[in-house]
Formats: structure tokens, sequence, C-alpha cells
């Protein structure tokens, strides 16, 4: 019988997504792709199948140990069923309202966790003659770049595919765990690794904050502090999540983002979250709210690790807080203000606090994190008000059996108080956005669209340019909401504070 | 065993087919031998599938892995691939 491995066991970091989930408020990762032309079930797991052997990871449950005392691991599925991961879901009306509203739907659901937590929903019948597909995998698999990473395995770089020459791996029994320490495999190791990890990296800061206050101003040290620790003000959007969730997708050319990022002695990033939050500002004003000297705090994932060693790239993700003004109503100043804001958390240093923070959260037994996560997840705490991903895709097509890969929108999970979530990902020279909205905390989600078409006019306008013209989805008519579905809405909102 | 490092840098896109290549030199490689993958952004099916062969041919030949530069998304690819494991990284 084969002993247990370090990569047999997840993570502590990996493993907190597992204890913060809760029914109907799921951690997943996912993206919707839509494809040209027509795809078989049969085919599209014929397809899924040949690709699999390549990721082992994708046979693997996660088998949480006897009252999560030590960290959980992953084993084979003895039960493994390739049509317990790829199913068919055919459209009604088959527009893209429908399949927004149809993958709402499954991106609302928790997997289940008898089988390795991934799945594909192959959507059939959507109009001009295209096909999509939901992809879904655990956080505790894989975040938004491990995502990229198996869009570029599980697909394509050319129109004619090539089948790997890899059979399925033989799946071997669960490891076995050493008599009388059972319940700890891999938690003392990982402790001893955390503690020592943490040491050089508070050790690292604090050379770096004393290097700041000699070489530069003393408000560099200041910057080592992150906004995370104080609750953010809350916006409309910030109530506790219910569920069930609602997805609104926009897209702007790359080509002009850059063009306006060039204009200005920008970033993409910065013109991305500048767009992004003068729409969230149209949005809250939208359901009500008063912005005058107002901040969005958004919360972006970044990688402390990025120039580090590898081998520990998996679970050294971080968060930074950026508080940008909702007051501003000038998109050339909104851009200026977002622009030095990126700066100066930049040199601060604040992914690497918050990411020693997170560390010392996971030194916090497993036990104690699977009892406390689902209730966490309730407090009515927001530390910030939105989540915000920015992953750069493939800037090629990809296909699926020749199929085309037209349009890649990411998926970013909600929960907590934090009800409206965005992923940004470029594909194909295009820039995606994925809003993500509890139905009660976000409702109208889908205004969102037009808002960020019309922020980023407004940009362009602003510095001289020809305001983008996008494409308007299919037969699609934005309406304006009704005062008195607004004020109903409204009076529900009211009520849930 | 005498730990002599070759060197060999992939470009961008040709992972499989440079790796195939790589493999040649495992005979002629007494250590350990370090592949460049500062260029290589993506790895694709046909690169997960050269990378897991040419690991099990260094196993076979007793050459140590090591890979130099591997991007974050490449890097997390060959750990749901189980494949980190078997490569040594250099940053």
């Amino acid at each position: 019988m084969p002993q247990l491995r370090e990569d047999d066991c997840l993570s502590w970091g990996d493993a907190l997504f597992l204890y913060l989930e809760r029914p109907g408020m799921p951690l997943n990762i996912a993206s919707v792709a839509v494809f040209d032309g027509a795809i078989s079930l049969a085919d599209c797991i014929e397809a899924v199948s040949s690709k699999l052997p390549l990721i082992p990871r994708f046979y693997q449950r996660v088998v949480i140990p006897p009252l999560n005392i030590g960290l959980p691991t992953w084993e084979y599925d003895p039960e493994f069923d390739i049509h317990n991961h790829i199913r068919e879901v055919r459209l009604r009306r088959g527009n893209d309202a429908d399949l927004k509203a149809a993958a709402a739907k499954i991106l609302s659901v928790t997997m289940d966790r008898r089988h390795p937590l991934w799945d594909i929903s192959l959507m059939q019948g959507l109009e001009g003659d295209r096909t999509a597909l939901v992809v879904r995998a655990h956080h505790c698999l894989a975040d938004g770049i491990a995502g990229v990473g198996l869009m570029n395995v599980l697909m394509d770089a050319e129109p004619t595919p090539i089948a790997p020459a890899k059979k399925a791996p033989r799946l071997r029994r669960p490891p076995r765990r050493a008599a009388g320490t059972s319940p700890l495999d891999g938690l003392i190791n990982s402790y001893i690794k955390r503690l020592v990890t943490m040491q050089s990296e508070v050790a690292h800061l604090l050379q770096r904050a004393l290097d700041g206050s000699q070489e530069e101003s003393p408000s560099e040290a200041k910057r080592l502090l992150p906004e995370f620790p104080t609750p953010a003000e809350r916006l409309p959007f910030n109530l506790v999540c219910h569920g069930p969730q609602k997805i609104a997708w926009g897209e702007i050319p790359m080509e002009q983002i850059k063009a306006v990022k060039e204009a200005t002695g920008t970033t993409v990033n910065d013109v991305m979250i500048t767009v992004l939050t003068a729409a969230l500002r149209q949005y809250a004003e939208l359901l009500g709210a008063k912005l005058k000297g107002r901040q969005l705090r958004i919360a972006a994932p970044v990688n402390t690790r990025g120039s580090g060693n590898p081998g520990d790239l998996g679970n050294r993700i971080s968060f930074v807080s950026v508080s940008v003004p909702l007051g501003v109503r000038n998109p050339r100043k909104l851009l200026a203000a977002v622009r030095d804001k990126m700066q100066s958390l930049k040199n601060g240093h604040a992914a690497e606090f918050v990411g020693l923070v997170g560390g010392f959260v996971g030194m916090i037994p497993p036990a104690l994190q699977a009892l406390a996560g689902p209730v966490v997840s309730q407090l009515p705490i927001s530390l910030c008000n939105t989540i915000c991903t920015n992953v750069p895709g493939p800037q090629a097509p990809l296909y699926l059996l020749g199929h085309k890969m037209l349009r890649l929108y990411a998926y970013v999970p909600i929960g907590g108080e934090i009800g409206l979530n965005c992923a940004m990902l470029s594909y194909n020279g295009t820039a995606y956005f994925g809003f993500t909205g509890d139905a009660q905390a976000a409702p109208h989600l889908h205004r969102l669209e037009k808002f960020l078409r019309l922020s980023f006019a407004e940009l362009q306008k602003a510095i001289g340019m020809r305001p983008h013209r996008p494409r308007q989805p299919a037969k699609r008519k934005i309406a304006s909401v009704p005062k008195a579905v607004a004020q109903e809405e409204q009076n529900v909102l009211a009520a849930s504070a | 065993m005498a730990t002599i490092a070759v060197m060999l840098k992939i470009e961008g896109e040709g992972v499989a087919c440079a790796l195939r290549q790589a493999g040649e030199k495992l005979d002629t490689t007494n250590g350990q031998l370090v592949v460049d993958f500062s260029s290589v952004g993506r790895i694709d099916p046909a690169a997960l599938a050269a990378m897991e062969e040419f690991a099990r041919l260094a196993d076979s030949r007793g050459v140590k892995l090591a890979l130099r530069g591997v991007n974050i998304e490449v890097y997390k690819v060959l750990k749901l691939a189980k494949l980190a494991a078997r490569f040594s990284f250099l940053s």
C-alpha cells in the first residue's frame, strides 16, 4: 500500500476554501466559454477524457480526516466516472440572457465532495450555432491562474485536435497513514515549515520597513499597514449573501485599453480598475447610495512570490486592498487617483503584510478552522466592498474539437457580506469582465454591463479618444428599471440591512 | 556522482519538440540538467505529455532535472499534473 506523500495533503491555504464554503455559497473558480458550432456531449466527453490523464489531480477527491484533526488529503476516487463530471444542459430560449441564467444556476450550487471537485456543463441550444461550456473547479484545487493553465491543457492551440498519447492512471488505493499518527499526517510538517517561512518573512518585512524609514520618508513605514484590518464602509451590495447568484458580463477590446494606457502613462490594470470603479459607482447610485466622499475598497488577489522560490508559489496568494474615491466623476482624475493608489501599494509591500497575517490564520488548527469557517463566512463584516481578480489569459485562440473559443468569461465567487465581485480575464485580444452578484444584495446586476460600456466610453472621451462602440448582445434590450420594482427592491434591501 | 549542470533553453511555444531534443542530451549528462523555461508562457497538452516523458527518461538515467524561470501559470499546471515534485525549481 503506498505511503502518504507531501503532495497528497492539501495546504492550509487550500483547505481554508473547504472550511469557508457553505451550502448555497460555493467557493469555486469557474469560467463560461462560448464556442462556434455544435459540440455533442459524446464528443465533449471523449475530448476531455483524452486530456484528463495529463491532470491526475482531476481523478482525486478530497478526504477530510476524522474530526478535522489534520489536513485533508487527496485520494483517488475509486468510483471515478467521467459522466459524473460532464453533463449536458439544454437552454430554453438560447439567447445570452438564457445562458447567463442557466450558468448562474449551476454556479450557485456546491459540488459533491464524494467525488473530484470539478465539472463541466455543456450548454446546448445557444443561438447563432454556438455551444458554451461552464467549467468549474473548487478553489481548493485551483485558483484563477491555474484555471487559465487548465484551459490551455484541456483545449487545443490549433483547430486540428492533437490527442496526447497517455493512458489514464491506475487508480491506486488510498495512501496508508502511519499507525498512531494518522490524524496528524502532514500537519506537524506543515506547521514547522510555516513557522520557518513566517519567521523569515517577518524579518524581511522589518528590514524593508527599516530601509524605507532610512532612505525614504517615514510614511513608507505606514504603508506597510494595509487598510484591511478596519471594516469597509458598506455599499448597497454589501449584505450577507444568501443566494442564489446571478452573473453579468462585459467586454472591452484590449487594443483600446492599451491605447488609453499609452495616452495616459498608466497600466492596463489601472485602466481596468478605473472603468470598474466608475461602473460600480453608477450601480451603487442605481441602488440609492449617496457617494459623496465615499471610498470603494477593492480587494485584489496578488502573488507575493513572483520572483521568489517557484516551489512555494502554490499557496502564496495574498490580497491588496485598493481604496478608490467614488465621488470623483471626472474619468481622467479617477484614473490618476487609481494609478497613484496602485503605485503606492506596490511600494508599500501591503500584499506581503496581508500574506503574513494570512499565515497566522493558517496556524489555527484545522479542526477550529472547519468549525468556524461556515460561521465566519456569514459574519456581517466587510473587510472590502468587492473582490476583483485580473488574470491574463491566452492571447491566441483556443479550440475544442476544432471549434474556436469565441469568448471566455471568468467567474469569481461571492460570500460573507461581499455580494458583488468581478473577474477580469483577457483572451485573444479582448478583456472580459465577469460580474457575480447575490440575487438580493445585487439586484439588477445586468445593468453593470451598460455601466461598464458607458464608463469606458466616458474615459476615452475624457482623454480625447473616439469612444469604443461595443458589440451589442444579441436581441437584448437593456430596459430601465420600473420605478415600482426599484422601490420594492429598495424596501427589501432596507429590511435586510 | 559528479554534479555537472548542463544548461538548455526552451524557446516559447516549441516545448514538446525542444524537450524531445533535450531527451537526447540525457544520455551524455552526468549529474543535473537545467532547463531554462523563462521564455515559456504556457503549457499545452503536447508539452505536458512531453514533460512527463522527459522526467521519466531522466529518472531512468539518474539525471536530476531543474527548471529555471518557470512562470506561475506553468508551475501551477505542473502541480495539478503532479509533475512539480519531479523537478527542482530555480529562480
